[in-house]
């Protein structure tokens, strides 16, 4: 009896998909946990959030766009529109997809050592990178064929033309971006560093979402008026269509949908698919071998070697009081990891990025919404808005309430040094509140200023600050001394997957959104709030003193990494 | 001296025992192997003797210190090399060093003359100012076992320090070690390697599922071997002196294990 087997090329493919999709479905028996089945549930409710979220906002452009064109009889503008910006996403994410997908190329590498040509190797990293970004593909002329399908009533082979040059959409962008970084990688050492990629990816993967943010942003804002809209694709009518002769697959793509000639539809449709899979195609070939020698030579590491001198030993090694050494190797440990560096500290720099790019891309209409609710900015909003901003900003670093989960590789090290426990906590505070102090100074006087906030008022709101702010890292730090996360493979494990880091970022944005709204609701005189969320901030963080250097050593003396 | 008293311990996760009921006196002045298969309980048992885990039941004294009562004393008190020497990747050998110093607060000249010392005697002295993740395994042991020996510990306590050490720098710990317990110290070290345990230790223990099965000196466990070897009658003596020697204890070791596996009448 011959037992079927998987091909060789088709588990390599499954292993990759595996790998970079870490989903775990779970069966019947894992689903009577209520715990497994909450987690299920989750992670159902927030796909379809992600997936409801990225859907209306493309479909509120694309209903806008449609509408504004109609009367002008350029509706169809929508649909190259629709393609153009599909094209430019897929091509922007394809490219930081296979950037980022090079940073486990030390484990790809023993793939080296199984019977795989190097073109295989590379086709199956490409085929891992097209199952990422065709979603997106599918995702935005997918919405685009709804709209216009609802609104127009085109013919039925309309949707099956947009259908299968989504499916060719990928392909062009995927095949560049590898032609583009194999060469790249292979003639730089420093790009074949793990690390080196992780900054990289994380700063143009930064940039892209910042940059996808502000097209998101100054779209809706035009979408709104409608004369806007119609004077600007009219202007632009001739750069969009340029834009789309210029990139072959969108204007195979405008070819296949707007031609009356099925033949010349279902030509343009091949040939756009044909195009993809022949770079693709191309690109695997003349590249294979260059991936494989990446991948062989990938992370090489060389130890700085250098004899020190009397000198330089006596410089080096010289005596810290302990909790100077602690907080230094918090910082140090923290800074010097990539995932945790940009999803913590920076986190301070970005979210300010962020809003003035919201505002500068909404202008006039961030202008005006300041200016309308700038009459209900008296009484205790007037120090409320800042002191909440900067309690916000000092909490979103992570760094309280993920301090002992990230530390579980070296926690039984640490536990075996003669230590205080609470001099382990107080470091772990520490270490935040530096943070913090970072966060209360953008967030509360960056807030004031903007809000031109009186300097009382600044002086209020910096005292709410600074007593909110830790009485909300100590709350995390207590989350995460109690319940941290201690078995965990990979660094971002510990932070960015981590519940508890949810619970706290979530959790401030709730007490900071409702202390306001109390605020808001209840008639009083100006500062009775200052006085009594004041008292309320003191007495936490009083009691989550007494909670975390009480009750914390014993929980640390437990823990079991 | 270390001594731990009916240390037993359950991980409330898996529900596995992984130490039951052990009871062990470490001397001064010996080198002493822990030795069991895979698995068997050794790192636990480390780790419970050196505060990272606490146990279920039992007690834990350091030259007389009891290490649940008097924590920081205890712990002063040895110097440990865990089995693990990825921790700490993203330092650099020598903030390491310092770091590990600092806490048991070494005094400056004091540190940085015992750092230079043995770097110099395990080869380090070049890269001292490398990060910690650029460095090989056998690297990254050799600088966990300068950080163990900076503070001048009385106990020295090592979860498998020979695996992927060069032939040099095993030798240069295993003259270390001799030159501890002959200062007077105590040096007690895991393995599951025979014939390490066999040519470096005065006393043994042997672990298997969490229980101590064997005890003693060498003397002791050939004399065991010699009175299982008579009961079987597998004319062992017959062979060459030294070969029967290294491959019966290895031998011995093996069917140490299996009896203790087999399942109670």
């Amino acid at each position: 009896m011959s037992e079927r087997t998987m091909s060789p090329f088709m588990a390599l493919l499954v292993i990759n998909l595996k790998s970079v999709f870490s989903f775990h479905v779970p069966d019947k028996k894992e689903l009577a946990s209520p715990r497994a089945l909450l987690k299920t549930f989750g992670w159902i409710v927030l796909a379809i959030f992600l997936l409801a979220d990225f859907g209306a906002l493309f479909a509120m452009m694309d209903i806008g766009i449609y509408d504004a064109l109609e009367p002008l009889g350029m509706q169809s503008l929508m649909l190259l529109y629709a393609t153009v910006t599909s094209s430019v996403l897929v091509f922007l994410f394809a490219f930081i997809t296979a950037l980022s997908l090079f940073s486990s190329a030390q484990y790809e590498a023993l793939f080296l050592t199984m019977p795989f040509k190097p073109t295989s190797l590379l086709i199956g990293r490409m085929a891992t990178v097209y199952a990422i970004e065709a979603p997106m593909a599918f995702l935005v002329m997918g919405i685009a064929s709804a709209v216009y399908g609802i609104k127009g009533h085109p013919r039925l082979d309309f949707y099956f033309y947009m259908l299968f040059n989504a499916l060719a959409m990928p392909l062009a962008p995927l095949a560049i971006s590898y032609a583009v970084l194999v060469p790249l990688m292979s003639a730089s050492r420093w790009l074949r560093r793990k690390n080196a990629l992780l900054y990289i990816g994380g700063f143009v993967g930064l940039a892209i979402a910042l940059g996808f943010n502000y097209y998101l942003q100054t779209m809706l804002a035009r979408v709104k008026d409608p004369a806007l809209l119609q004077k600007m694709f009219v202007q632009n009518q001739l750069n969009i269509a340029k834009l789309a002769d210029w990139w072959p697959p969108a204007w195979l793509t405008m070819q296949a949908i707007i031609k009356s000639s099925a033949l010349a539809a279902i030509a343009a449709t091949l040939a756009n698919l044909g195009l993809g899979v022949a770079l693709a195609a191309a690109v695997a070939f003349l590249f294979g071998r260059k991936y494989a020698r990446i991948l062989a030579s990938f992370g090489e590491t060389h130890a700085v070697k250098g004899r020190l001198n009397q000198v330089q030993i006596g410089s080096l090694f010289r005596a810290h009081p302990v909790f100077f050494s602690l907080v230094q190797r918090e910082l140090r440990l923290m800074n010097r990891e990539p995932v945790y560096l940009l999803n913590g500290p920076f986190v301070i720099l970005l979210l300010p990025v962020i809003f003035a790019l919201t505002f500068i891309a909404q202008g006039d209409e961030m202008r005006n919404a300041v200016a309308q609710i700038r009459p209900y900015l008296t009484g205790p909003a007037e120090y409320l808005i800042p002191a909440g901003l900067g309690i916000f900003l000092a909490t979103a670093t992570s760094i309280a309430c993920t301090a002992f989960s990230r530390d579980a590789k070296s926690l039984s090290f640490l536990k075996s040094l003669p230590l205080k426990p609470h001099h382990i906590i107080a470091a772990k505070l520490a270490h935040a509140l530096i943070f913090a102090v970072l966060g209360i100074a953008l967030g509360t006087v960056g807030g004031a200023i903007m809000l031109r906030t009186d300097a009382l008022d600044t002086i209020v709101a910096l005292l709410l600050s600074i007593f909110g702010a830790l009485a909300l890292n100590m709350a995390g730090l207590v989350l995460d001394t109690f319940w941290p996360r201690l078995s965990w493979e990979n660094p971002m494990s510990a932070l960015k997957r981590n519940p508890n880091a949810m619970i706290a970022i979530l959790g401030s944005m709730g007490l900071i959104a409702g202390l306001g709204a109390l605020a808001a609701s209840l008639p009083s005189a100006k500062y009775t709030f200052a006085v009594l969320y004041g008292t309320a901030f003191v007495a936490a963080c009083v009691s989550l003193g007494l909670l975390l250097f009480r009750a914390g050593p014993k929980k640390l003396r437990q823990m079991e990494p | 001296m270390i001594e731990l008293r009916n240390i037993s311990k359950t991980y409330a996760r898996s529900g596995t025992k992984a130490v039951d009921s052990l009871t062990l006196r470490i001397p001064d002045g010996v080198i002493y192997g822990f030795l069991g298969p895979n698995g068997a309980g050794k790192t636990t048992t480390i780790r419970i003797m050196t505060g990272a885990i606490a146990a279920d039941t039992g007690s834990v004294l350091i030259d007389g210190i009891d290490l649940d009562k008097n924590p920081i004393d205890a712990k002063r008190r040895f110097g440990l090399v865990p089995d693990t020497p990825d921790m700490f990747s993203r330092l650099r050998a020598y903030e390491y060093l310092n770091f590990v110093a600092d806490v048991y607060r070494v005094p400056s000249a004091e540190r940085a003359s015992a750092i230079e010392k043995l770097a110099a005697r395990f080869e380090l002295s070049d890269v001292l100012k490398s990060p910690i993740g650029s460095m090989s395994r056998g690297m990254r042991m050799k600088l966990n076992l300068i950080a163990s020996l900076i503070p001048a510990p009385h106990n020295w306590i090592l979860d498998e320090p020979i695996v992927g050490l060069d032939p040099h720098s095993a030798f240069a710990l295993k003259e270390l070690m001799r030159k501890h317990a002959a200062a007077g110290g105590t040096v007690f070290f895991s393995t599951h390697v025979m014939e390490v345990a066999e040519r470096l230790c005065d006393e043994l223990a042997i672990i298997n599922r969490g229980k101590l099965i064997f005890t003693g000196n060498l003397e002791a466990l050939r004399e065991l071997r010699e009175s299982r070897g008579a009961k079987a009658g597998t004319g062992e003596a017959n062979a060459p002196a030294a070969e029967a020697s290294e491959e019966s204890l290895e031998a011995l070791f093996l069917a140490l294990v299996e009896d203790s596996e087999e399942p109670m009448p």
